[in-house]
């Protein structure tokens, strides 16, 4: 599969780049023909100046109208040079913005086992780093066309005018472009390099600063001080490593074009004395030799980009064309939508296989009914599966085998919005949005009403609390916000699934990070919204066990034994050994009420 | 956007203040001053070799071409090549020493902004948050590595570049010195708009970046609760809202600085029109040469590229002198923990004496005369409800904060006057989670003492009990533990914490109790190891076990910041008071 996936992004690598430019066909012609424009300005201003020499100053013939003309031919360069600039630039950011948002639609679709694999940074740099340096790539492209085109223009009419000295001026030109490839490559692993020895520097801060207690503690301050002076040095040393390949390439290039100015004033100055040449046609081919340089430096770094950009999209290809494995069914049916009196919710696992690896199965042929409304609690040790079931429930991943089906529907057939808005989750770790504590319990419903957000707080036992935030349901929160206690965030989540009112409930490890003293608040919150809802409770912990109306012991992936708490408490001896190493370490984490951890 | 105006206020520094924190920064390179000095002297010979080009022409032109005296030609090409070749070597010179210069310094900010984080209390952690002090140690001294590399550089030659520029128009003609007179105003004025303008728009785009960039990893880190909840569409949508506000700020900035790059070029043009014109009105009058006129020419062609470097350059001087700001900012926070001069005694008691402490900057006191005598060799439970200050309490007793009121002393020696070294002998605090950095399981435990060898950590192992189960490694002791101690399993990095207190061999022990839960197997050996290394130290224990509690000689239950009761576990059940509550609690909390 990776193979495949490997050569697709082989034959599109330019694909993508292409499909993208195509849509911006008519602004880079624009940027192109502007370009074309600036090269006309430029390489008229040397040839005016060479005209206004013998004309005006040698000849003192209307000197001030070669004067002007190339103030004109000036004027128009410099509005062509902006405007070049502004559309080259202009564009490249839209490459760049359009395959941002693409890239980042993709990436919400794609399933969880995808996700689960790769790092958040990784796909963080795909759409930042990534997509700079292919839009430092598109820049290149109006701006390089007209560099070219501007290169072969000045080539012709120096060979038409004067091929010896054409040869002798330029001859050193193709050096630099030579040297400005090389310096590119050379100066990029360098570059990496000291990155590197960056980022190992910030690993001694982050572990100095987050273990201070220890470094404290045993006043080992003087061991993270040696290994950051290590870390410095380091960087120090193939920092100027780097500056040494500069010192090496950069004057090379900056000087390389002076021998063809010496070879201008040399060979050029003698075909003067000679009468083969005018002194302004020396001039104005010192100044073309000048001219040059710049677009012949800026070749040499667009090939290097050009590479880099290439690596940039291999990369993002590489997550483009990964297929969401989880996506709708091509004819979705809808859930049955309540008649009369019956209740909906009823939930149905029969014979359900599943492994996060292929090696591992979590689930062996596990069996679970929820009649509608009803609630169960899964009780089960660590790795005994409990936690799956909800994961599959909301087809985060899909079963190896056997059947799920809600209100005897097949999750499958169901298209991935109704199933997920059908399917209220409670998470273990909370996660809050970078916005207003109501944008983030309206998350399901982001046009519900006030009321309806301060309802659903209200029933999570929130309300209070957020009513003492600096701008209480305005607070932001998030990673630039307000943040909250543990608590307090599980009580926001608990309120997110309730404004979404799913007609199923599934509660994972809801009360973990509470105050023990706030516990039974949430219980009697979470009892309320369970309240003829079907709900499916996955407890950690033996107090929340006491919401459901039946208990499940999970073990192995398999739902071992079904009934009441109090039933499998006298029967069962499996449950009695999970239990008592549930209330361990709830006792340990914990304590009982008032004996807290500090 | 509220966050906006705080970015500005805090990136921006006033002209006074910018001037300040670059004096103070010089003042802090002063060992570079030689290779600085050596810097600016090949940038010098640099920058006037590269003058010497037009110079070298004209002499070229008035006393070769024009009387056909192909010698003298001859004559000026040598000395053209000679001169090309001294600011080749020079030029690469400039860059080699100023790097060094530049990268040292930075190197010494480095290691002096961390010492001094290091010098700091815990209270100063609590105050920054720990991305802030990362930000400042990676992000804010890199933003100033391109300055070092090629910015200072720029800076010089570019000024140097327009110093003898004017000069050598001045020598070779005060007339057509009038031409440059006429052109830079323009490009001066200019500039200094295209740097205000710039400057806005540039952090308008951070800006932008900065939140397009955390709605990207929102999105990204929460695509769990987002796929729950169906919120793709309209999180896709959020999303490019922020993209295109970042598009439109990209498209502000270039519209701001576009038209410089053009008037720019466009003045240099302008500057070599006016040049013909009264070069040609000054050579037929006989006032200057042909080739005064042109090697003015050539000259006032280099001397605008300069002109746009030095305006780039701003940005970038404008963001290191804030970030320099920021680091001064830490080397001027006095640590509050200072160290004493007393030795501490081999053994003693520790005495608590009527003290209470608040963290800076809060009113309630989280302890309040709290007094307590812990005699050599007794061990102590602390117990209390969350945020009693029962931490806070055996904090204090290691001397990670100073009390705010009454004193801690051991041997009768106050904390505050004794050494921290022999301090951190004396004393150690085993943190509840064992926290561990990159590197061996050895290298670990040696960040109790620096200087032991293998075999001392070997016997700090052995002491504890837990020697076997690393040996069993295929490196044993010498096994990576990858980052944040990944290698190991929760327990196993309990041990590596535990061993670290046996190789100091400390007096007292000051013990958070970890609450985290382990696999019954390592539970028994964690256990065995902590009873090991108590032993008959004086023990303080914040405890969460029943078990624990009942092996304490004496038990300090601490309410709301006050010692509520202090007695052993038989007399405080008798009290019947806050004790006999939460024993009973606890009890019927067991399960059946």
């Amino acid at each position: 599969m990776t193979d495949t996936r490997a050569d697709a992004a082989k034959r599109s690598r330019w694909a993508l780049l292409q499909a993208t430019l195509a849509t911006q066909r008519r602004n880079l012609t624009i940027a192109t023909l502007i370009g074309l424009l600036w090269m006309c300005g430029k390489v008229a201003v040397p040839w005016l100046v060479g005209i206004g020499i013998d004309q005006g100053i040698e000849a003192d013939d209307r000197v001030w109208l070669w004067a002007g003309l190339v103030a004109a031919a000036g004027i128009a360069s410099g509005v062509f040079t902006a405007f070049r600039r502004y559309y080259a630039f202009r564009e490249a950011r839209w490459t760049e913005t359009q395959l941002r948002e693409r890239l980042f639609g993709h990436i919400l679709r794609l399933h969880i086992g995808y996700h689960d694999r790769s790092q958040t940074g990784q796909l963080m740099s795909r759409s930042s780093s990534d997509l700079q340096q292919i839009q430092a790539f598109v820049v290149m492209i109006p701006i390089t066309l007209s560099n070219l085109a501007m290169v072969i223009s000045v080539t012709v009419i120096l060979a038409l005018t004067n091929p010896l000295l054409t040869l002798v001026a330029l001859a050193p030109l193709p050096l630099v472009n030579f040297a400005g490839r090389r310096f590119s490559s050379s100066i990029h692993p360098a570059v990496q390099a000291v990155q590197q020895e960056q980022a190992e520097l910030a690993t001694v801060v982050e572990e100095t600063v987050s273990g201070v207690r220890v470094i404290k503690g045993f006043g080992a301050e003087s061991v993270q001080s040696a290994k950051l002076e290590v870390e410095a040095d380091d960087i120090r040393r193939v920092s100027i490593d780097a500056a040494k390949i500069r010192a090496k390439y950069l004057p090379a290039i900056e000087l390389l074009p002076q021998i063809g100015l010496i070879g201008v004033l040399g060979v050029g100055g003698l075909q003067v004395i000679d009468g083969t040449l005018t002194l302004g046609e020396l001039v104005s081919f010192n100044i073309y030799v000048s001219l040059l340089v710049a677009p012949l430096r800026m070749l040499g770094m667009t090939i290097a980009w050009g590479q880099r950009a290439a690596a940039a999209i291999e990369r993002i290809n590489d997550v483009l064309d990964t297929v969401p494995l989880i996506s709708d069914p091509g004819n979705p049916t809808v859930l049955p939508t309540r008649q009369s009196n019956s209740a909906l919710g009823a939930v149905r696992f029969d014979g359900v296989d599943f492994g996060y690896d292929d090696d591992l199965r979590v689930l062996k042929n596990f069996n679970l009914e929820l009649a509608a409304g009803q609630s169960i609690a899964l009780v089960g040790g660590t790795g005994s599966g409990k936690s799956t079931v909800a994961r599959l429930l909301i087809r985060f991943y899909d079963a190896d085998a056997g059947s799920i089906t809600i209100d005897g529907v097949p999750i499958g057939d169901l298209a991935l919005h109704e199933l997920r808005r059908a399917v209220g989750v409670v998470f273990e770790d909370t996660l809050l949005f970078g916005d207003s504590v109501a944008a983030n319990i309206a998350f399901a419903d982001p046009a519900a009403s006030h009321d309806a957000i301060e309802r659903a707080a209200r029933l999570a036992g929130a309300h209070d609390f957020i009513m003492g935030l600096p701008d209480a349901y305005d607070t932001q929160l998030g990673e630039r916000g307000y943040s909250l206690s543990g608590g307090q965030r599980q009580r926001i989540a608990i309120a997110r699934a309730i404004l979404a009112d799913p007609r199923i409930l599934v509660l994972d490890d809801a009360t973990s990070a509470v105050d023990p003293s706030k516990e039974h608040e949430i219980r009697s919150a979470m009892s309320t919204v369970m309240d003829g809802r079907t709900t499916i409770v996955i407890a950690h912990r033996p107090g929340t066990i006491a919401l459901a109306d039946t208990v499940a012991l999970v073990d192995e992936g398999r739902v071992i034994a079904t009934g009441t708490h109090d039933h499998l408490l006298a029967t069962d001896a499996r449950y009695r050994e999970v239990l008592a190493a549930m209330s361990d370490a709830d006792r340990a984490a914990a304590g009982p009420t008032g004996l807290g951890r500090s | 956007m509220w966050g906006m105006s705080a970015i500005e206020e805090e990136d921006r520094l006033d002209a006074d203040a910018a001037k300040q924190v670059m004096r103070r920064a010089a003042r802090m390179a002063a060992p570079f001053k030689r290779t600085v000095l050596s810097a600016i002297g090949f940038t010098a010979m640099t920058t006037l070799g590269l003058l010497m080009g037009p110079v070298i022409v004209r002499y070229g032109i008035d006393n070769g071409i024009k009387p056909a005296d192909s010698a003298t030609l001859r004559t000026a090409v040598i000395a053209y090549i000679v001169v090309v070749s001294i600011v080749y070597v020079s030029s690469r010179q400039q860059y080699i020493f100023i790097n060094r210069a530049g990268e040292g310094f930075l190197r010494l900010l480095r290691i002096r902004v961390f010492g001094h984080i290091q010098k700091q209390s815990l209270a100063f952690f609590d105050r920054n948050k720990s991305g802030v002090l990362v930000a400042r140690m990676t992000a804010d001294i890199e933003s100033m590595a391109e300055l070092v590399q090629w910015g200072l550089l720029q800076f010089v030659s570019a000024a140097l570049l327009l110093t003898f520029s004017f000069i050598l128009l001045l020598v070779l003609s005060w007339q057509l010195t009038i031409v440059a007179l006429l052109v830079m105003p323009v490009i001066v004025i200019a500039s200094r708009k295209f740097q205000r303008d710039s400057n806005a728009a540039y952090l308008d785009v951070r800006d932008n970046v900065g939140s397009n960039l955390s709605t990207l990893q929102e999105g990204i880190t929460g695509v769990r609760v987002i796929q729950a909840y169906a919120r793709e569409p309209e999180q896709t949508r959020r999303f490019e809202e922020s993209n295109r506000g970042l598009f439109r700020s990209h498209l502000y900035s270039l519209r701001v600085s576009t038209w410089f790059f053009g008037l720019v070029e466009a003045s240099g043009v302008i500057a070599s029109a006016l040049a013909i014109g009264i070069g040609g009105w000054l050579v037929n009058r006989g006032d200057v040469s042909v080739g005064t006129a042109i090697a003015v020419l050539l000259l006032l062609a280099q001397l605008f590229e300069p002109v746009q470097q030095l305006s780039q350059l701003y940005n970038t001087v404008q963001s290191s002198t804030a970030a320099l700001d920021k680091l001064f900012g830490i080397l001027d926070t006095t640590p509050d923990v200072l160290d004493g001069e007393l030795a501490l005694p081999a053994s003693g008691a520790v005495v608590v004496s009527a003290v209470g402490f608040r963290y800076p900057e809060t009113k309630s006191l989280v302890l309040d005369d709290v007094s307590i005598t812990v005699a050599n060799g007794e061990r102590l439970a602390v117990v209390g409800a969350t945020g009693s200050g029962k931490s806070t309490l055996a904090k204090l007793m290691a001397r990670l904060y100073d009390p705010t009121a009454g004193t801690i002393t051991f041997g009768g020696v106050d904390l505050r006057d004794a050494t921290i070294d022999s301090l951190r002998q004396r004393v150690v605090v085993v943190p509840q989670e064992g926290f561990l950095f990159g590197g061996t399981i050895a290298d670990n435990v040696r960040v109790a003492r620096a200087d032991a060898s293998d075999d001392d950590v070997r016997a700090a192992l052995d002491a504890i009990g837990a020697l076997d189960r690393f040996e069993q490694f295929e490196e044993g002791i010498h096994t990576e533990v990858r980052e944040r101690g990944s290698r190991l399993s929760a327990g196993e990095r309990q041990l590596v914490s535990l061993a670290r207190a046996a190789l100091v061999d400390p007096a007292v022990l000051v013990l958070d109790e970890a609450t985290s839960n382990l696999d019954p197997g390592t539970e028994v050996i964690v256990e065995h190891a902590l009873e090991s290394l108590m032993g008959s130290r004086t023990t303080i224990v914040v405890a969460h076990r029943l078990s624990t509690i009942r092996r304490a000689d004496r038990i300090a239950v601490i309410d709301a910041g006050k010692l509520a009761e202090l007695g052993t576990h038989d007399e405080l059940l008798a009290l019947g008071g806050h004790y006999a509550r939460l024993a009973s609690a606890w009890a019927s909390s067991q399960p059946n």
